[in-house]
């Protein structure tokens, strides 16, 4: 089957998607890291645009200024420890229902399953920490600016630290 | 970032078209609704499903832009699911650029 990107948006806003939202430049070659290891020797990472944070411990992503600012999108990120049970993580995103999530966080950032993985031996490992960030990053032209200087760096930086040799990316 | 960094990425995406433009090094794109990219909560067997085919491709994949589609097909209703995905409120963005939106002729 070929999956269709717009399925589930009104015609409307899918047609003004498509007219008005802008890449913030195109790479001149996308860079491509080929897998060193059999997965089942591989340490993972896992990174969701889903806007996901610690209830009660960690400071939700500021829709509050998005509130104010529409055309600007909170570019910092959260860790999310691999030990988070379910009823402990809280969502901030304002541009899709979070009810699911807030359920089940592992429909955006699958920390027990890729557990089930390593513990049936088809992963190496699960990385102790997993990553998440909001995913709307402004209008028309997102500005990665942060995320390329400072917050994807430091997310980089902490993965090598932990052995992560492959992530799993998981948009909202 | 990642992959210049010296780690492999696996995206799940639901918007193809999207991944195709602009370049990735590798995606499995699934018709899932917006915020569901692995399924439903609580279906454990969906979500790892989503899971190996994304792994599987991680571990088969020799160069960029690699972008399969998977079969799955969403278990409920489609026509319902057009709403239930998208926030209660319209987000800032949206609530914006309404005017301009709803002026685009159908």
């Amino acid at each position: 089957m070929v999956v269709d990107s717009y399925k589930w948006l009104p015609y409307r806003l899918s047609a003004w998607m498509q007219m008005e939202w802008q890449a913030p430049g195109e790479p001149a070659t996308t860079p491509f890291t080929p897998l060193a290891k059999p997965l089942n020797s591989t340490r993972f990472a896992l990174l969701t645009t889903g806007g996901l944070y610690l209830k009660g411990q960690q400071q939700p992503f500021d829709v509050e200024r998005e509130a104010r600012e529409p055309d600007w999108g909170d570019p910092s990120y959260r860790v999310i420890p691999k030990e988070t049970m379910l009823g402990e993580i809280e969502v901030a995103h304002t541009h899709y229902n979070p009810a699911d999530a807030v359920e089940d966080l592992n429909i955006l950032l699958p920390i027990h399953r890729f557990t089930e993985l390593e513990k049936a031996g088809e992963i190496g490992s699960l990385a102790p920490s997993a990553y998440s960030v909001m995913g709307y990053q402004g209008h028309p032209v997102p500005d990665y600016t942060q995320w390329q200087e400072r917050y994807g760096p430091e997310i980089l930086e902490q993965m090598k630290a932990e052995g992560v040799e492959a992530l799993l990316l998981t948009p909202a | 970032m990642f992959e210049e960094g010296g780690i492999s990425t696996i995206l799940v995406t639901m918007m193809p078209s999207w991944a195709e433009k602009y370049g990735v090094p590798r995606a499995v794109a699934v018709e899932f609704p917006f915020g569901h990219p692995l399924g439903l909560p609580g279906s454990l067997h969906m979500q790892t499903a989503v899971i190996k085919d994304a792994l599987k491709l991680l571990e088969e994949s020799t160069g960029p832009n690699t972008i399969v589609h998977l079969e799955h097909a969403w278990p409920e209703d489609e026509t319902e699911w057009r709403r239930k995905w998208q926030p209660e409120a319209a987000s800032p963005l949206i609530a914006k650029y309404l005017d301009q939106i709803r002026a685009i002729k159908t």
